[in-house]
């Protein structure tokens, strides 16, 4: 069932449209959850927290508009059951000027969707980051789309990723520059870590670039935490347990540490203590 | 302070060692020396304490028995071993590796203490000042960096046995003498060591007292310094 939610979301139609009828075989009613939008020139700060209850197949869809030269600093806290089967749908539009930085922390379930799509329009710029975790037997994935629809638009992304005991961490994204996107800059970089047996991660950045003079970079990496690594901590006397925290606190916070505001940082590394 | 008396290591039904004894005194350098695949490196996983190997015999470090100790007991006992081949660790700079390891350690300087002794070493070592912002064995540390930041972590520690294997290899030519030397000058401290090197010129530094040659888990000739001598001449004995 994974494998098939992964190319499912990589075969996609051109317009990244969610199709729950026809989903995995199952039927995911859509919900809209909530409504972002930032007035011209203003600027928030939104943190949402997804902590879903229902047993239902849902597919909550969120839209967030950000008017010209408006910023967002906006955090997702996912956090879902280990039987629970939920997809987020993620339309975001970004007017010309305007700003996303967009930290996603999201964690367990038995399939933990999020589907984002991003248009820019000139001069926007997003910031993606975040860390996709399974150890509850199931799945996590982030899947983005974003179209740069304007020139000098920026879109970077770091999205890392940590697989515990038969689970699965998907990061996928497909970021196209459209023909006037000229001079836009775009990332894609993701970090995986498997840690435990039967851990599977994934990871699949990919840049169509139809404009001229735009820079671009893209990378993923997947590694495990391993006897080596472990083996070498205990070599300097560090005892088993704190070298395996060690390794993965670490690993995680390279991304965490990138939140802002240290309250919601803290929140964060207390969502992931074991 | 280490006796080893009759090991013979196995990883599943392969013998890799074969019944090894040896004995390293205070302020002794042990060399071993042999070809690629003879067992060198299984000897240095025997003592540190590789689960992987299943070992008969027995070792003794400063009279008691280490082989019931995982690798981190025996690493705080006060043995220092390291390897050819350094892990990356993603996202532990080289300060937090060593505040990790000192504490484990149970180290009683106070933090000013250690910063200072790890601004000297950084010094001695020709580090730079931002080392120890650097992440683990990552791409921003060149090969000589990383076996540094190893000799690094082995004169904080301050342990009494160091079991180096093959650190010396890919530090640079020009790296090598200062790397040896601050070896050489940490055992010059009553430490003991055990070696494992291709390297002439790192070990002429080092300036061994024993030479064991080992040849398929075996050890099969000792001696002194004129042994290795004589060995890089004309070749290992059972294979000339």
């Amino acid at each position: 069932m994974a494998i098939h939610s992964f190319l499912k979301a990589e075969r996609g139609d051109p317009d990244w449209q969610f199709s729950p009828e026809d989903y995995i075989g199952k039927e995911f009613k859509i919900i809209d959850a909530s409504m972002v939008e930032i007035e011209e020139n203003d600027g928030d700060r939104v943190v949402l927290r997804q902590n879903p209850t229902e047993k239902d197949l849902l597919a909550k869809h969120l839209r967030v508009n950000l008017q010209k030269n408006s910023t967002l600093d906006l955090m997702i806290l996912n956090e879902v059951d280990e039987n629970l089967q939920q997809v987020f749908l993620y339309d975001i539009h970004l007017k010309p000027g305007a700003n996303l930085s967009l930290g996603m922390f999201v964690k367990d379930g038995k399939l933990n969707k999020h589907i984002l799509q991003v248009f820019l329009e000139d001069g926007a710029s997003f910031a993606g980051y975040g860390l996709i975790t399974n150890a509850a037997g199931g799945d996590s994935e982030v899947i983005t789309k974003i179209i740069h629809d304007g020139q000098e638009s920026a879109s970077s992304q770091l999205f890392m990723g940590l697989a515990g005991k038969e689970s699965q961490t998907v990061f996928q994204s497909t970021v196209v520059a459209e023909p006037n996107a000229h001079a836009s800059q775009i990332g894609i970089e993701s970090s995986n870590m498997i840690i435990e047996e039967g851990g599977r991660c994934y990871a699949k950045p990919d840049i169509y670039l139809n404009a001229e003079y735009c820079k671009s970079s893209q990378g993923a990496e997947i590694s495990s935490i391993g006897e080596e690594k472990l083996g070498y901590l205990e070599s300097k006397g560090i005892p088993e347990d704190i070298a395996r925290d060690m390794l993965i606190s670490r690993f995680r916070n390279q991304v965490i540490n990138l939140i802002q505001q240290d309250n919601i940082r803290d929140e964060v590394k207390e969502l992931y203590v074991d | 302070m280490l006796k080893i008396k009759n090991i013979t290591a196995n990883i599943g039904d392969i013998t890799v060692v074969k019944d090894i004894s040896l004995e390293i005194n205070k302020g002794e350098i042990h060399a071993i020396v042999g070809p690629k695949k003879s067992g060198k490196s299984s000897i240095v996983h025997a003592i540190l304490g590789n689960p992987i190997l299943d070992i008969k015999g027995s070792i003794l470090f400063k009279g008691k028995s280490i082989l019931k100790k995982n690798i981190s007991q025996r690493n705080q006992l006060g043995i220092y071993t390291t390897f050819q081949y350094l892990p990356l660790l993603e996202g532990i700079t080289n300060l937090d590796l060593a505040t990790a390891m000192l504490k484990a350690h149970k180290d009683q300087r106070n933090a000013n203490q250690i910063e200072k002794e790890y601004k000297k070493l950084l010094q001695k070592l020709g580090l730079s000042s931002n080392h120890g912002h650097k992440v683990v064995n990552d791409e921003t540390m060149t090969p000589s960096e990383c076996k540094k930041n190893e000799v690094l972590h082995m004169i904080l520690q301050d342990p009494e046995l160091i079991v180096l294997d093959e650190l010396d290899h890919d530090v640079e030519e020009d790296e090598l003498e200062i790397f040896a030397t601050t070896i050489k000058e940490f055992l010059t401290k009553k430490k003991s060591a055990i070696v494992i090197s291709h390297n002439k010129q790192f070990l002429d530094i080092l300036n061994p007292t024993h030479v064991h040659v080992v040849v398929n888990g075996g050890i099969v000739e000792q001696g002194e310094i004129d042994l290795y001598k004589r060995i890089t001449e004309n070749g290992y004995p059972q294979l000339s």
